[in-house]
């Protein structure tokens, strides 16, 4: 087992107080909050595809899912926001594990499909469900978010809340990172024949990783939709998907700071150009196809590369 | 040590097994040949409750193990080598000699390690490299030392010359035998019937999921019908005449 990378933790932390401290900008700021709301999904992404080998289309839908959830109990039964957000994870897990038990059973191709299949239901749910979410024009009924009795409010606010939200997972992918739990996805993605053969439960391990991770990109999905202040469904499409797969492959599957990277640059990149907006999609698809072929361990590998070859040096 | 008595194995409705009964002593080394399709594989993994079998009762070192799951059975000391290796690819060959382990103590691990690393040294040397990137008779070592990691009481091996060369088979065997010489049961499947007989102390024969012969190999190896249907004896003797 390898050892728990404190210098990567502590340059995550040193570059959100930074970011606090040197961006006075709101505008900049709340790019910064989209990023990192990024970051914790392309980092959940990269563990169903980096370490398990599971490729969901589908964590759109659950980010989706934790949004409304989350702010539709809240204004229906009056109940606290952080509170209903934790009910949102916990239904997108439930959720998760009824969608897993058949689809978990396909491979490749075949799982993509089914997931993808899945994003889109609830996508076409979440536009024609107007009593319930406003539909395509989006749900507008969000109370302020209110943490402890603390109200939170603000760029400047809820930065800190998500940048502390957001090392706390990142903490949290660390630890599992070096756990032995990331080794036995690991052993199932490589060989799930061999596995099986030293008896380790394949299907189990899937369908509870599919749903905890399901959970925790909902998590994240109630507190974007307090900090948006609105939410349609255009926010989770298949777009959205497929933004996050190409965050974790550009970043580099199989390791904790590939979704990080990955969510730094393909967040920020648009805002740079704004010229080219349409053909944003392209320009994934390029990133995408340049980073398979050039860089199979993602930009976070290169980066490792390089420092390996100095420190041997 | 092992004793299988009437198990069935079924994918389905499509019977791969029926009534398979055999019995492994201790520090014995046994082999069962047959033919593609015949069902040795579904043997083993109906054994180690990969696949589910039905029908039957399999008693390991005194305790019934018969539907037990498959984690259970590895911690009594059963373990597999699967056919077709089924190392790792992208992890390193210390990685993945850690994996089978995995159910294991510390000190077992450790213990385990050197005794693979005394049996395989070349393993000890490559410890740090990809095992995709061994050759294939350094990844059925691996495979080897993989299980034996774990511990195992008896050591269940699904066709270990299989994509191999006759040299690194023998190679392969060699090693088997040491382990036999250290205690370890073993118990394999094979389809290169002549090196499985020559190697093995008794031996199965499985036709279409039924046992159709069994005895020493020496005798075995004498027998006409073996002869004839898995060493190609008689045909060549026909041929030079």
């Amino acid at each position: 087992m390898k050892k728990i990378n404190y210098l990567f933790l502590f340059t995550i932390l040193l570059i959100l107080v930074l970011t606090k401290l040197l961006i006075k900008n709101e505008y900049y700021l709340s790019i910064v909050i989209f990023g990192l709301f990024n970051a914790i999904n392309a980092s959940c992404f990269n563990i169903l595809l980096g370490y398990t080998g599971i490729i969901s289309l589908g964590q759109g839908a659950f980010y989706g899912i934790g949004a409304y959830c989350a702010v539709i109990t809240a204004a229906s039964y009056g109940i606290s926001p952080s509170i209903a957000i934790l009910m949102a994870s916990f239904f997108s897990g439930i959720l998760a594990f009824v969608v897993g038990y058949p689809t978990l059973r396909l491979h490749g191709h075949y799982l993509a499909m089914a997931t993808l299949g899945f994003g889109m239901i609830i996508y076409v749910f979440m536009n024609e469900m107007a009593f319930l979410t406003g539909g395509p024009s989006g749900f507008l009924d969000i109370n302020k978010f209110t943490l402890l009795g603390m109200s939170i409010y603000g760029e400047s606010e809820f930065y800190i809340f998500v940048a502390s939200m957001f090392f706390v997972f990142v903490v949290m992918f660390e630890l599992f990172d070096k756990s032995f739990l990331a080794y036995k996805l690991k052993f199932i993605k490589e060989s799930e024949f061999a596995s099986k053969s030293f008896g380790i439960n394949i299907f189990r391990t899937k369908l509870l990783t599919f749903s905890l991770v399901a959970a925790i990109t909902a998590f994240n999905g109630g507190v974007y939709a307090y900090y948006a202040g609105f939410i349609s469904p255009v926010s989770f499409n298949f777009h959205y998907s497929i933004q996050l797969l190409t965050m974790a492959i550009v970043g580099g599957v199989g390791s904790v700071s590939g979704g990080i990277v990955g969510a730094a640059i393909l967040t920020a990149l648009p805002e740079f150009m704004t010229a080219i907006e349409d053909y944003e999609m392209v320009l994934y698809g390029l990133f995408l196809a340049v980073t398979i072929i050039f860089l199979p361990e993602g930009l976070s590998g290169l980066f490792k590369k390089i420092v390996g070859k100095n420190a041997s040096n | 040590m092992l004793r299988i008595s009437s198990l069935s194995v079924y994918y389905g409705a499509v019977r791969a097994l029926s009534n398979i009964s055999i019995h492994i002593k201790k520090g014995e080394f046994v082999c069962l040949i047959g033919s593609n399709g015949a069902g040795k594989t579904s043997l083993l993994n109906g054994l180690m409750g990969i696949v589910p079998a039905d029908a039957g009762e399999v008693v390991f070192d005194n305790n019934d193990i018969s539907g037990l799951p498959t984690k259970k059975k590895v911690k009594l000391g059963l373990c597999l080598v699967p056919e077709g290796r089924r190392v790792f690819p992208d992890m390193d060959v210390y990685e993945n000699l850690e994996m089978g382990a995995y159910l294991q103590s510390l000190k077992t691990k450790k213990r385990q390690l050197e005794f693979v690393f005394d049996l395989f040294p070349v393993l000890e040397e490559r410890s740090k490299q990809l095992a995709g990137m061994l050759s294939g008779g350094e990844q059925q070592m691996l495979a080897i030392g993989r299980a034996l990691m774990s511990n195992p009481k008896l050591l269940l091996m699904d066709e270990p010359s299989m994509g191999l060369a006759p040299i690194i088979v023998k190679d392969v065997y060699s090693k088997l035998t040491q382990l036999k010489e250290r205690g370890l049961t073993i118990f394999l499947v094979e389809q290169n019937a002549s090196i499985a007989l020559k190697y093995a102390d008794r031996g199965y024969v499985l036709e279409n999921g039924k046992i159709v012969l069994q005895g020493n190999t020496s005798q075995l190896i004498d027998d006409n019908e073996i002869k004839r249907a898995y060493l190609g004896k008689e045909y060549k003797e026909k041929w030079e005449r």
